[in-house]
């Protein structure tokens, strides 16, 4: 290990990643043409195999871009404003609008793998702890990592409202009109029963004296600060420059 | 001072409230997804949250919500933070000056919070996404662009759309759970 610490990605902290994330995104913003972000995106690939998560996050990188994707050539490969075309019989297709959607597919594509760094395979706990010890305000850290861990559980309860609800004979399928009225009998229980719970929590995290700021962790190695400052400062360099550059 | 007091007081109120909305944010897709309702509703946690502990909360709910999506399901939801943040922070100061003391008010507050949402995301949309969402919505895009209008033209229409029926009847959702409310629910948050 050297002065600065051990700085293989395996073992960075969230806020370390989160600041290499946010200079990946704002440089992908910095230029119009794919390349810079394609070039980014492998630096995003390097990060996750380095870290020993690639296979995950290509499949979940493929799976969010894959929809998306499709729209953006298909919307602007054949509609995109003032784009002149070339017609394959009933259909016009516009190399500009292509080249547009391949353009922004690749800042979303940035974007998402940067996301997937900062979150794939992250405990709660330790985005928690992480959160706090950096000033953090317990009720908004507490409430970004309960909030992850309650998700699951809430689908499951809107899924049994469902299923409750269709027992007793609401009807969900038909027209419109008919599932928009649905609407307030499924939804209202789920409300209610968030409302009920958030007391009983509220009362438990009190009584346990979880609003009492924690005392900061202990001190992170120089290197990983230096990381992610130095990555917001490049990207946010390299957007200005890109930016600047185009007036 | 007496305001940041406030505002932690509420908050530390809110703070068992908030987690749980943020679910309800998300957790309330399954409901639509089994409607198959052209809505999103996944702004219904946060206006809850906004009419019983202030602005503020909304605001925090909005951008939690959009994170933990991002974390947990759709990383694209994160920009849209912004339009989070503001559904909160609007529907806390529409519920402070009685939004919710009648139905008719609660409609209209819904539809003025959809107009806001609309012009907030609607640059978002555009610029980061190309305008299109990977979902039916994208449809109405493309015939707009088809019709001549610009990509923020046609985005901003789509949004106007889709926004004002969804915040509208958001709404009146909150609106209906809060006349089931006891008096005493609302005294934690005052």
């Amino acid at each position: 290990m050297s002065a600065f610490g051990d700085l293989k990605p395996a073992g960075w902290t969230p806020a370390t990643w989160a600041g290499t994330a946010a200079g990946l995104v704002l440089a992908a913003f910095a230029a119009d043409a794919p390349t810079l972000p394609a070039a980014l995106l492998a630096v995003e690939l390097g990060l996750a195999a380095a870290s020993g998560r690639l296979r995950s996050f290509v499949a979940v990188l493929a799976g969010v871009l894959a929809p998306v994707g499709l729209s953006l050539l298909v919307v602007h490969g054949l509609f995109h404003p003032g784009a002149a075309g070339i017609t394959f019989g009933p259909l016009t297709v516009r190399p500009d609008g292509l080249l547009f959607a391949l353009q922004t597919l690749s800042r979303l594509a940035v974007l998402t793998g940067a996301v997937l760094l900062v979150t794939l395979g992250l405990p709660p706990g330790r985005l928690l702890r992480d959160l706090t010890g950096r000033g953090v305000p317990p009720a908004v850290a507490y409430g970004l990592v309960a909030a992850v861990r309650f998700v699951p559980e809430t689908r499951a309860r809107a899924r049994r409202i469902i299923a409750a609800q269709q027992t007793r004979g609401l009807a969900l399928d038909g027209n419109p009109v008919r599932r928009l009225r649905a609407l307030g009998a499924l939804v209202r229980p789920l409300l209610l029963g968030m409302l009920a719970e958030a007391e009983a929590r509220s009362v438990t995290l009190e009584l346990r004296g979880f609003w009492v700021r924690r005392s900061r962790p202990a001190a992170e190695p120089a290197g990983e600060r230096l990381l992610r400052w130095g990555a917001l400062a490049a990207g946010a360099l390299t957007l200005a420059i890109g930016r600047l550059s185009r007036l | 001072m007496a305001f940041l007091r406030t505002l932690e007081r509420r908050l530390t109120a809110a703070a068992g409230l908030i987690p749980v909305a943020v679910a309800v944010n998300i957790g309330v897709g399954e409901v639509v997804a089994r409607l198959q309702i052209p809505l999103y509703l996944d702004s219904v946690g946060t206006v809850l949250v906004a009419a019983l502990a202030g602005p503020w909360a909304g605001l925090i709910t909005g951008v939690l919500s959009n994170l933990a999506w991002g974390l947990l399901l759709r990383p694209t939801a994160a920009p849209f933070a912004i339009t989070a943040a503001v559904i909160g922070l609007l529907s806390g100061f529409l519920a402070a000056r009685g939004v919710f003391s009648g139905w008719w008010r609660a409609l209209l507050g819904g539809l003025l919070t959809g107009l806001v949402a609309a012009v907030v995301s609607a640059p978002i949309a555009a610029y980061v996404f190309g305008g299109v969402t990977g979902g039916g919505y994208d449809l109405i895009v493309a015939l707009l662009l088809a019709g001549g209008r610009s990509l923020i033209e046609a985005v901003l229409t789509q949004s106007i759309v889709t926004d004002l029926a969804d915040k509208a009847i958001t709404f009146l959702l909150v609106w209906a759970v809060l006349q089931n409310l006891p008096p005493r629910y609302f005294e934690r948050f005052r």
